[in-house]
């Protein structure tokens, strides 16, 4: 049971965090390359605030998130000045530089070796510290997450939003600032990915730079291509194929000494093979090229 | 008749290459004006330096009784400069009804904070918008394709939804760049009926084309470019000759 609510859980982050790209890249087709960055700062944000100052946590989610949209304008800056790989590229290197700041501010991130002790959930009294809790405290935030997404989609702001994506010299033609556009589609980004970090921390209590990496960046864009963009239940789907399809090979009978590295080759395998029978994934509206 | 558009010595070079020389016309409100020449000749040029893309070197644009000289593309857009591309600029990810509402001017579901403070007015505004919408594409004979997506449309459907999206908006002056390019004859006849009726209702264009036959039938006066600078500039009937 412990490990199914375990897999529960990691899903549901997986699944905001992954909502949370889709919003750059599936709706206003910002191929970004710094999304565990803004998710390691709604983890470091609220493991500093919830450990070093003794904040609540519902506080400490606000604050990570007010933190990570103050990142985002970096990224929204660069968004109206760059397009396409250029912008990929900067984001690249928005993601290096910041992890290298966490992974060398030690007197504030403690560098390698992480923040341990993280508190667990308590909001009004009620707290979140087993398994079973903590997974419907889960739930809440990623079905909050992809209510406010389907509402979002269905607002005249989306449609501006991939307009922008699919032709900004069209949309300056009609009178329209696609700047205006990015800017709050990278803002709004950053604040799910916060919300996820928030989560990640005091679900595991215990964060390290490792878990924000550039690999983990592009995991998360793989989940976001693989499930589809542009709409709400490709991510979803992405993130349910991410997180459920290791746990499936696991019942494979495999000899030990190589179990994991051939794990890893059919995963591999798998994904490939997706991307060339469904390029725009299993749910996609949106083929980014 | 009022002048909507006036070019005074309009000038631009690219790296040393003159591309515009001098360029002096004005148009008048509810006309049409046909722009032709040969190839390479600036008419695409002209237009970008008119609706902002690009910046001129010399000159001036008076649009509507203002300067709007040192205007960027999307205040002039606002203040009533429509444009229809070459090829057709429509979103080809998203449905057709979508794209005509994405088109419209002041929607207040285009601040956020109207979500907050004022939903009435997005709610009354999208109620509108889908019934203008509605009539367009009744208009253009595309209603049943409103849930198809852009990227499936025909190049002709392109083009008209594309002068759908002008529609939305009571431009001033629309700039049509070979509106009539790569379609076949009942695509032309099509979107030539769309232009006069328009025409008709007081609409004012200028028309870059090669077709000066489907032009000359529905324009009142003709610019003939050569090398960057206006040959010609006279009233329809002498085109023909004026070509040959």
């Amino acid at each position: 049971m412990n490990y199914f609510l375990h897999i529960v859980i990691l899903l549901e982050i997986y699944i905001i965090l992954a909502l949370s790209l889709n919003m750059k890249v599936g709706f206003t087709g910002l191929l970004s390359i710094a999304q565990a960055i803004f998710y390691g700062i709604g983890a470091y944000v609220t493991a500093i605030f919830m450990v070093e100052l003794g904040s609540p946590f519902l506080l400490a989610i606000v604050i990570s998130i007010v933190v990570s949209v103050f990142f985002s304008l970096f990224i929204a800056f660069i968004a109206s000045r760059l397009r396409d790989l250029y912008f990929a590229l900067a984001t690249m290197a928005f993601q290096i530089i910041l992890y290298a700041i966490i992974y060398n501010w030690t007197s504030l991130t403690n560098g390698p070796y992480g923040i341990a002790g993280i508190p667990q959930p308590e909001i009004l009294g009620v707290a979140f510290d087993n398994l079973s809790s903590f997974a419907l405290l889960g739930f809440v935030f990623m079905v909050l997450t992809i209510l406010f997404l389907l509402w979002f989609q269905k607002t005249p702001f989306s449609r501006l939003l991939e307009s922008t994506r699919d032709d900004e010299l069209a949309v300056i033609a009609m009178g329209k600032n696609p700047k205006y556009y990015k800017r709050f589609s990278v803002c709004i980004s950053g604040a799910l990915a916060a919300i996820a970090g928030s989560l990640y921390a005091t679900y595991v209590t215990y964060i390290d730079p490792s878990s924000f990496t550039i690999d983990e960046s592009i995991l998360i864009m793989s989940i976001v291509i693989i499930g589809g963009t542009g709409n709400i239940w490709g991510p979803v789907s992405g993130a349910l194929f991410y997180i459920l399809l290791p746990e499936v090979l696991k019942f494979i009978d495999i000899p030990d000494s190589i179990a994991a590295s051939l794990r890893m080759i059919i995963y591999g395998f798998v994904l490939i093979l997706i991307i060339r029978i469904k390029p725009d994934g299993f749910f996609g509206k949106y083929v980014f090229k | 008749m009022e002048d909507l558009l006036i070019i005074e010595n309009l000038s631009k070079a690219y790296n040393g290459l003159q591309v515009l020389q001098e360029i002096s016309f004005s148009v008048e409100k509810n006309s049409i004006i046909a722009l032709t020449g040969e190839n390479s000749t600036g008419k695409t040029t002209l237009f970008n330096l008119i609706n902002g893309f690009d910046s001129h070197d010399n000159g001036n644009i008076i649009f509507d009784g203002k300067n709007i000289s040192q205007w960027g593309a999307i205040a002039r857009s606002r203040a009533g400069i429509g444009r229809l591309f070459q090829n057709s600029r429509v979103f080809k990810n998203m449905r057709v009804l979508d794209i005509l509402l994405a088109s419209c001017f002041d929607n207040p579901g285009e601040r956020i904070l109207n979500y907050f403070v004022n939903p009435a007015s997005i709610k009354s505004f999208e109620k509108t918008s889908r019934n203008k919408a509605a009539e367009v594409l009744n208009y253009l004979r595309l209603l049943d394709k409103s849930q198809d997506f852009g990227g499936s449309l025909s190049h002709g459907e392109k083009k008209l939804l594309s002068l759908g999206m002008l529609m939305m908006n009571n431009y001033k002056l629309i700039l049509l760049d070979e509106p009539f390019a790569g379609l076949n004859a009942k695509m032309i006849d099509k979107i030539s009926d769309t232009l006069s009726d328009l025409a008709r209702n007081g609409q004012t264009f200028i028309i870059i084309e090669h077709n000066i036959e489907k032009v000359s039938s529905i324009s009142n006066q003709v610019l003939i470019l050569k090398e960057g600078r206006i040959i010609e500039n006279n009233k329809i009937n002498n085109a023909n000759n004026l070509i040959n």
